[in-house]
């Protein structure tokens, strides 16, 4: 195996995997969901939910800088002790475990019901299971560089297919906006906070981060990139489509995508689409899978930087299949188990350890 | 899934190998506990094709249809 432990990825390169990693579930998720509740304001949700995504940002950002070159489990262990910082471990990992099994799944029913719709959605699991297993060992460092060229493509195939998509906009889709709409708007903030909650576990290899002199401006740049993409995509989905149509469809951005027309023809950017949407797939599986390993190393202290890979995804293939029998159950689980799993651990435990670390003096 | 259990079994023992070799020991008990986990969810989900998925009994304990 390669030694990697003295590579490090920049606070810049961390983000850019977590907008990578955000993208797939944001596109899958966020706007089905929330037209749901929200109807025709439900893009106003991705602005909405700042009001409690940037405080926790700000706690979680000035306790990892004060903690930097330590792990989460080590911060965990100082703040709460032993016996407390060691059992959230433990239940983080089994959070990572979830999420590991549902991303892979929904990585691999994403191409079965899309473009590879006769494929046996266990061949596309295993393939994408060895492909992360295989770039894993080469460590975070590889994943980070490899992740930058994603991010290119990601932004490049979003910015195409948002042109397109505006240029079927229709602005009575989008509107009106009341005071009728406050509380829907409310509710719904609840699922993009489920998905910006996986800033959280980014944290996890806060000791592979290197931090420069000045990080405010990253944070920045991060949180209003993500705010304007997904109003964008909010906007551009649900100003062609309509809210009432976006929350009963599957996927309903690849939908709008398949609509996209030039010269009264099909354009054919479905393919680009899941073509690119597949790595971001591949950065989110190799994300989780590597948060499982340093999870697993700190809390039994092992001495490897990514332990027990083949074990984890072997164990990551039979738990994505045992996770449902159908994409239905994987709906389900996403609308009504997912969000609040996700902000009890990724937004509610950095606020109590922000607060109990400074109370004790800690930050 | 008969393929992969076989591919986890032959790549397990040459890591395995490699471990013992390290005398790193912690981290082949807990290679090895994975390990059987791994395939006994397998071996458990080839066996009872009509299995309880993890997510209808997680939708089950919270009494949503």
């Amino acid at each position: 195996m390669v030694n990697t432990k003295d590579e490090k990825i920049t606070l810049l390169q961390a983000f850019l995997i977590y907008i990578v990693i955000i993208h797939t579930a944001m596109l899958r998720y966020i706007s089905a969901a929330t037209a749901e509740s929200a109807g025709q304001a439900s893009w106003l949700s991705v602005i909405v939910c700042l009001i409690a995504f940037i405080p926790v940002l700000y706690m979680l950002g000035k306790t990892m800088i004060k903690f930097q070159g330590h792990s989460f489990h080590d911060i965990l262990l100082s703040v709460f002790g032993r016996f407390i910082g060691k059992t959230l471990s433990i239940m983080y990992l089994f959070w990572v475990i979830s999420l590991l099994g549902l991303y892979s799944r929904y990585a691999a029913e994403a191409l079965t019901s899309t473009i590879f719709v006769q494929a046996d959605t266990n061949l596309l699991l295993f393939i994408i299971l060895l492909l992360t297993g295989i770039v894993l060992r080469w460590g975070l460092s590889v994943i980070a560089r490899i992740n930058k060229l994603i991010f290119v493509f990601v932004v490049a195939n979003i910015a195409i297919v948002l042109f397109f998509l505006f240029l079927h906009f229709r602005p009575d889709y989008v509107t009106p906006i009341s005071t009728l709409d406050i509380a829907p708007v409310l509710q719904s903030t609840v699922y993009p906070l489920a998905i910006y909650a996986y800033i959280t576990p980014l944290f996890i290899f806060n000791d592979k981060i290197a931090y420069g002199r000045k990080n405010a401006g990253k944070f920045v740049f991060m949180t209003s990139f993500i705010t304007v993409k997904h109003l964008l995509i909010m906007l551009a989905i649900i100003g062609m489509l309509g809210a009432p149509v976006v929350a009963k469809l599957k996927l309903p951005f690849f939908t709008a995508v398949q609509n996209i027309s030039v010269f009264d023809s099909s354009a054919g950017l479905d393919s680009l689409f899941m073509s690119i949407r597949t790595m971001a797939d591949f950065t989110l599986v190799a994300f989780f899978t590597y948060c499982v390993s340093r999870l697993i190393k700190n809390i039994f202290d092992l001495k490897s930087d990514t332990p027990l890979l083949t074990p984890i995804l072997a164990f990551t293939f039979f738990f994505a299949l045992y996770y449902t029998r159908s994409i239905l159950g994987l709906a389900l689980f996403s609308r009504y188990i997912v969000p609040y799993m996700n902000i009890a651990f990724g937004l509610a435990l950095p606020v109590i350890l922000f607060v109990t670390a400074k109370i004790r003096k800690m930050i | 899934m008969l393929i992969v259990l076989i591919i986890l079994l032959a790549v397990s023992f040459f890591e395995l190998r490699s471990l013992i070799k390290a005398k790193e020991k912690k981290e082949a008990v807990l290679y090895i506990a994975l390990a059987i986990f791994a395939a006994a969810v397998g071996v458990f989900m080839m066996l009872i094709p009509d299995f309880m998925s993890f997510s209808r009994m997680i939708l089950k304990l919270f009494d949503i249809s």
